[in-house]
């Protein structure tokens, strides 16, 4: 699992594919610290909507990158395509982990916040990053190739339930009783940094609770693109 | 049951996106022998491949593996028809396919430069795959499926590309591993070529195998049996099944009659199997040469 993890990167590290959602991502995040003191979970809530939308960029960009033919001839060396496309994210997700890292560590130790984040904001601040970064990545493997398969339609469909996804703690909210089951199928990353605001407000042990659900929205989402991919093969 | 045989496919077909790319093909693979698969562009070559090598899933039908080496599982060496132009280096690609694959690092590099002086490719230092010729990335392409040292190998059109002599030494590489026990699928068009390496030949077109026959070369004084039969209507796709039966030379189906050709030590065993399949015998010939 790790030489394939390795061969990915050397992949994708001269695909310069990185390039473009890096520089956004640290750009943006540097554009908007330029302003200073700032609110701690405010900041953090934002950094972490940033990296949902980053994340959707950066696997959408790299789950087809290698072509098809060179695809099945290393999952032939690897002797399993579950094992291929399991590689592939875990790549992603040491990526997801740096950005993460960076979102976190960034503002708070170049003084860019009102005040240091107290030890359970820390842990939030990296969890709500972290599980936003894996939601980003189990919504966009789906409009990839091996997932729903690429048309005209997969990168506005992508967008729309990133934005859907984003706008789910206030959407569901205004649904009548009825609707209110759309609040499961929607992706939990509006959900997650209201969860992060509110962090102050309600108690340490709800936050949990949500970053544990958008967790497990993901790993949903992520094996059930594992196991179509492997089941659908080369 | 032949103990040499390695992989099977049983009535295996596929589909994709509603058609039907391949129709209930039947293939026993021995170790030790070559299989050259034909037919015109579109006729499920590719796809049959891709099923040998487990890397696509029969959509109907079964995909055996009963003769695993030591590890517990087949070693399978695959070549595609054509290798991207990657930007990696020969060698380092190679390096990568050998890490994935779990051999050592000692002996991925001992493996490579051997392979690589085998095939005679002639790269820069440094110079990526994708400023290569059609020919170095069909190199590059059969190196990496031998890198394993495979047990079942498959190559789809692997001349494509290939100088003279880079031919000559393919055809040579391909009788050592024969002659080592390694079971060999080529796909290609190249029928004179096919000819030379194969001990069967599959036929295929619109993805059923319209015939399954030992090459031209191999005819010569070789005697054999031909038995004609006409199968039930019902039972005009079983006919097919019978093309992998052990000593099979040669069969021709067509609607409702079928010919095949045998050695003669298997001829007995054939009779009995298709007359309690369902199966009308017409005729039994006896022959040697050319199979008529």
């Amino acid at each position: 699992m790790l030489s394939l993890a390795r061969y990915h990167l050397s992949y994708y590290t001269r695909s310069y594919r990185y390039l473009a959602p890096l520089i956004a991502y640290v750009g943006f995040l540097l554009f908007i610290y330029t302003i200073s003191p700032n609110p701690v979970l405010e900041s953090f809530a934002f950094s972490s909507v940033w990296l949902f939308v980053i994340s959707a960029w950066i696997v959408w960009g790299f789950a087809d990158l290698e072509p098809e033919a060179s695809q099945a001839v290393t999952a032939s060396h690897a002797g399993s395509a579950a094992a291929y496309h399991a590689s592939k994210l875990m790549l992603m997700a040491a990526v997801g982990l740096l950005l993460t890292l960076f979102a976190v560590l960034y503002p708070a130790l170049a003084g860019k916040l009102e005040r240091g984040p107290y030890p359970e904001e820390w842990l939030a601040a990296v969890a709500v990053h972290a599980a936003m970064f894996l939601l980003g990545m189990g919504v966009a493997l789906w409009f990839t190739e091996r997932g729903l398969g690429r048309s005209a339609a997969s990168l506005p469909a992508l967008i729309g339930i990133l934005v859907l996804s984003l706008a789910s703690g206030k959407a569901v909210a205004q649904l009548p009783d009825s609707l209110a089951f759309l609040r499961w199928l929607l992706p939990p990353a509006g959900i997650l940094s209201e969860a992060l605001i509110g962090l102050e407000r309600d108690s340490t042990g709800s936050a949990l609770g949500v970053v544990l659900y958008a967790v497990a929205f993901a790993m949903l989402l992520c094996g059930g693109f594992v196991s179509r991919a492997a089941a659908k093969k080369f | 049951m032949n103990s040499n045989v390695i992989l099977r496919l049983v009535q295996a077909s596929k589909s994709l996106k509603g058609k039907t790319v391949l129709n209930r093909v039947s293939l026993e693979l021995s170790r030790g022998e070559t299989v050259a698969v034909t037919g015109p562009n579109g006729s499920g070559k590719t796809t049959l491949l891709k099923l040998l090598a487990g890397l696509s899933a029969p959509s109907s039908g079964k995909r055996e593996v009963s003769g695993a080496g030591e590890g517990g599982t087949l070693v399978i060496g695959y070549a595609p028809d054509h290798l991207p132009k990657l930007k990696f280096t020969a060698r380092e690609y190679l390096n990568h396919m050998g890490s994935i694959r779990g051999l050592d690092a000692a002996t991925r590099t001992r493996r490579i430069e051997e392979l690589l002086q085998l095939v005679d490719l002639r790269d820069k230092p440094g110079q990526q795959m994708k400023f290569f010729s059609k020919g170095m990335l069909q190199k590059v392409n059969l190196v990496q499926a031998l890198l394993g040292d495979p047990e079942l190998l498959l190559l789809d059109e692997p001349i494509g590309g290939l100088d003279e002599e880079a031919q000559g030494a393919l055809a040579s590489l391909l009788l050592r591993l024969r002659q080592k026990g390694t079971a060999i699928v080529v796909a290609s068009h190249e029928q004179a070529l096919v000819d030379q390496w194969a001990n069967r030949v599959m036929t295929i077109s619109d993805g059923q195998v319209r015939s399954v026959a030992a090459p031209a070369g191999l005819e010569e004084g070789k005697r054999w049996r031909r038995i004609v039969c006409q199968w039930p209507q019902e039972k005009a796709e079983d006919a097919k099944t019978f093309a992998i039966w052990p000593g099979m030379l040669r069969c021709r189906t067509e609607r409702r009659q079928a010919v095949y050709w045998t050695e003669p030590a298997s001829s007995d065993a054939l009779l009995r199997e298709l007359l309690e399949a369902g199966a009308s015998v017409e005729s039994v010939t006896i022959g040697s040469g050319r199979m008529m």
